[in-house]
């Protein structure tokens, strides 16, 4: 037998084991940090739904919801910062916020100027039927027509222009209801786009400010913070004081985003500016009414515990009699008023409620399921929508044995679930894909989000493609802006057992690549070529497979500190290679096809490749509780190949040894095990530890547990005894 | 068949019949055997630790081989639920989830595999399987009569026309007097 040993791998290997091939994403954890303000990405619909804005990667994007139409509209220059589109009501543009982001010297705002796009009639005018796919076309290279400039103010920070909170349309069509800071305090004003003038409509003015208008356009609403709590005032759209009424001193939830600003406080501390949209009361659809949450305790300092709150809920025409709910923790979220005013659906902690407001009796619409997100009742009010998560299941790992460790773990997948207006009747219609700023459409039952896929065993480029699900046609269309996101579509494809829409996808996709210049397009292709491979291998093309995969292999980068190593560099690319295509095939969900890939490695291969696919197969086993195979891969396959592989560095085989050991001889391991099984693994131990004294005490160590395990008192003695004489 | 009680009454009836002059000796046999006749305690195994002891002796081992075979059961099912793509076949391994949560007792996890399984789109029979059974748990076992009502309510308007229905029907009506008394 021979063993490679080699310092440089020794030096490599802490290195390689830190390195973890999966990107984990912890889902629902809480952080003691203050929340910050986060960039907004909704995709708003059109008021007749025909078409959606929005904004991604510094540009604007117009599309039609049927048809082919993806133009881009406007595209950021450096530095500068874009909001999100606001389709004005009942017409066919938008508007949207452009900043340069800088601090002007004297006033030391960020100045921002709002713009209104027309946009052109064959928006409108394109229909379905010159669709050729649910993915639209990339945006055409197309000069717009002029923006129109309708007025400039100025924002407290930059994060208010990503972040969508400076400007709303008043329900007429006419004012824009906008933020402008004035002296280190922000005021509510309206620009009319008729006479270009602009007014103040609110006598709240404050640091830290946001607002919220009627449904009817009759009210405003603005939520006003200078470093404590959060007052909720409402009133006719003017300045009078006197018009005005305070509902609330201490709205919650207490924590909010907040973003340190360059102001000098007279107590020396610093200043913050704090998102209060998520405390602002949700006005119901006939504009009769507020619900906000009351903090109870309004003394205490935010924390992770969870805190009393009242629901309250404000007629609009007596505000005096207010009416509350109480509940025992402020993790409440997601409010929506149902169509017709009577009901109340929000969030609490992870239970879907929702509160008949005449007489207060609430419904758990979605029973003990943990719900992510509500995105509330869709327009006509028959349907509402919400998020689960797809992914429950115990993180698993494998060791392999270039060092990389590999982890098969949940990630933030959704399952979008909607159901009748009462709850239900739930109905999954969009699954394993990470959901976005989901929202209904203005008249009829579409949804858009982003969507994006988040690989739950290896690292994949970023990119999250828009979509629009109508439910009622049962059909999702794509918008990519890149190719990356282009190809990202197949992902969905892919995930959902469609393998030939995956594979017409990404060959697509591959042919775009080939006539694109672009620095970044190699390792695109590269990758186009293994999803596809992995879809060609599910519908048991393995030809084709084979051809792609090949492809993949040739175009494999060995990392620099890879190289620096013994291993041979060839040996380096088909391990990363082969790494890549079963992580993909286990995190695409195609388990079984990974572990007969994974299999026909270990037949066709007698070192390495054979002993990397063997470690895989462990973490499968592993990962669904396969506690048998789990052991007698290891006990008879791996561990014999590892011990006998020539090629394996000497550092190398021993932690592998050492891992593997240390998890098979786990007591959550053993106990599920026949005592049969264990008397039978023991024994093999004790064999492999007879022809491989270098390793032979941790064996026989092993061997023992097993035999512990089964209850053979005598074995497990001279096992023991024989380890002790030896030392 | 008589009971020992009514044969000694018969031995006693005889003896005065046929010896007239014995009411005496009738009136002692009545007393004595009166005492004997009173049924005694046998010596059963359920009070019996050395019976106890090998019944349980004699099951242990089953029952061992039982506990690790349910937590293969379960993490079959659950891998049948992370690697089917198929909603009907993923819903019956919630179902089966839930027998088993069932079986031992967990009556939350037992409603949250229901509902999974509600959510799955399962075949209609399994459906109603489903929704009869999550009422069962939330009225008898989670005193959650409200959202029994809903669960027993959903199963009637979505299939009318069958016994499940029917039964649940039946059930709704129960479910809305333990209800009242539990609010009493």
């Amino acid at each position: 037998m021979m063993i490679n040993r080699s310092s440089a791998v020794s030096r490599l290997l802490p290195t390689l084991l830190a390195g973890v091939l999966m990107l984990t994403v912890a889902v629902g954890c809480l952080s003691s940090t203050p929340a910050r303000w986060e960039p907004e990405r909704k995709i708003p619909f059109s008021p007749d739904d025909r078409a959606i804005a929005y904004t991604h990667h510094d540009a604007v994007y117009v599309a039609r919801t049927q048809g082919d139409k993806h133009r881009k509209v406007f595209a950021a220059e450096q530095g500068q910062l874009i909001s999100t589109p606001h389709w004005a009501p009942g017409q066919r543009g938008f508007l949207f916020a452009v900043s340069a982001g800088a601090r002007d010297q004297s006033s030391s705002n960020i100045g921002y100027e709002v713009y209104f796009w027309a946009a052109p009639e064959d928006i409108w005018t394109d229909d379905e039927s010159s669709a050729k796919s649910d993915t639209v076309e990339l945006p055409e290279r197309w000069t717009p027509g002029p923006t129109k400039r309708l007025f400039r103010a100025e924002a407290m920070n930059a994060v208010q222009i990503s972040a969508d909170a400076l400007f709303e349309w008043h329900p007429d069509g006419q004012q824009v209801i906008y933020l402008d800071t004035t002296a280190g305090h922000q005021s509510v004003r309206a620009f009319d786009r008729q006479y270009r003038a602009s007014r103040i409509v609110s006598p709240i003015s404050n640091r830290s400010l946001a607002f919220s208008i009627s449904t009817d356009g009759k009210y405003l609403q603005v939520a006003s913070r200078d470093s404590e709590a959060t007052e909720l005032w409402f009133g006719p759209l003017d300045d009078l004081i006197s018009d005005w009424k305070r509902i609330e001193d201490r709205a919650g939830p207490k924590r909010v985003p907040r973003e340190e600003i360059p102001i000098v406080s007279p107590d020396g501390e610093p200043a913050w500016l704090y998102d209060l949209r998520p405390q602002l009361a949700k006005w119901s659809p006939d504009s009769l009414w507020l619900a906000h949450m009351r903090s109870v305790d309004a003394e205490a300092e935010p924390s992770d515990d969870p805190e009393p709150v009242d629901v309250m809920l404000t007629p609009v025409d007596a505000p005096d009699e207010q009416r509350s709910i109480s509940f025992p923790d402020d993790r409440l979220n997601d409010l929506h008023w149902a169509p017709g005013s009577a009901r109340l659906g929000f969030l609490d902690g992870s239970d879907l409620l929702v509160i008949e407001t005449s007489t207060g009796v609430q419904t758990d619409l979605a029973g003990a399921l943990e719900v992510e997100r509500f995105i509330g009742w869709s327009k006509p009010g028959d349907q509402l929508a919400y998020l689960l998560s797809t992914e429950y299941f115990d993180s698993t790992n494998t060791l392999l044995p270039t060092g990389h460790v590999v982890r098969w773990a949940p990630t933030d997948r959704h399952n979008l679930v909607v159901a009748k207006h009462d709850g239900t009747l739930p109905k999954s219609r969009f699954n394993m894909m990470n959901i976005e700023a989901a929202q209904w459409g203005n008249q009829s039952a579409k949804l858009s989000f982003w969507a994006t896929y988040i690989p739950s065993v290896s690292l994949l480029p970023p990119g999250d493609p828009a979509a629009v699900l109508d439910l009622d046609k049962d059909s999702i269309r794509w918008y990519p802006t890149d190719l990356a996101e282009y190809a990202h579509v197949g992902h969905y494809y892919l995930l959902n057992g469609e393998a030939g829409q995956a594979i017409a996808q990404y060959s697509d996709a591959l042919r775009r690549v080939s006539d694109t210049t672009d620095d970044e397009m190699p390792s695109l292709a590269r990758n186009l070529h293994l999803w596809r491979g992995v879809a060609y291998r599910t519908t048991g093309d393995r030809m084709s497979a084979d051809l792609d995969f090949t492809n993949v292999r040739e175009n494999t980068i060995v990392e620099p500190e890879e190289a620096a190593s013994d291993w041979d560099a060839d040996l380096l690319r088909t391990l990363a290679t082969d790494r890549d295509i079963l992580s993909t095939m286990i995190s695409m969900g195609y388990v079984p096809i990974a572990t007969g890939y994974a299999r026909e490695l270990a037949d066709t291969d007698s070192d390495v490749r054979r002993i990397q696919a063997l470690c895989y197969l462990s973490l499968v086993y592993d990962s669904l509780g396969q506690h048998n195979a789990y052991t007698e891969n290891i006990v008879e396959a791996l561990l014999p190949a590892l011990l006998t592989s020539p090629a394996m560095p000497t550092e190398g085989a021993n932690e592998m040894l050492r891992w593997y050991l240390e998890r098979l001889t786990d007591h959550k391991n053993i106990a599920q095990l026949e005592d049969a099984a264990k008397l039978r693994h023991g024994a093999s131990l004790a064999t492999l530890a007879q022809s491989n004294p270098d390793h032979r005490d941790g064996l026989l160590r092993g061997s023992s547990v097993f035999h512990r395990g089964a209850g053979d008192i005598a074995a497990e003695t001279n096992t023991l005894r024989s380890i002790a004489s030896q030392d | 068949m008589a009971s020992e009680q009514e044969c000694l009454h018969a031995v006693i009836m005889s003896v005065t019949y046929l010896h007239p002059g014995s009411v005496v000796l009738a009136a002692v046999l009545s007393i004595v055997l009166a005492g004997c006749a009173t049924p005694t305690t046998k010596p059963d195994g359920t009070f019996d630790p050395e019976a106890l002891w090998r019944s349980a002796n004699h099951r242990h081992n089953a029952a061992v081989a039982s506990i690790h075979e349910l937590a293969r059961l379960e993490s079959d099912y659950k891998a049948i639920i992370r690697l089917t793509r198929d909603g009907e076949l993923r819903g019956r391994a919630y179902l089966r989830l839930a027998e088993l949560s069932n079986a031992s007792g967990d009556d939350k996890a037992t409603r949250k595999n229901l509902e999974q399984a509600l959510h799955c789109g399962m075949a209609p029979a399994d459906q109603r399987v489903a929704l009869l059974e999550l009422g069962f748990v939330l009225d008898q076992r989670l005193n959650d009569y409200a959202a029994a009502r809903v669960a027993y309510q959903q199963l009637i308007n979505e299939h009318p026309d069958s016994k499940e229905a029917a039964l649940a029907s039946l059930r709704l009506q129960y479910v809305t007097e333990r209800s009242e008394a539990h609010d009493d």
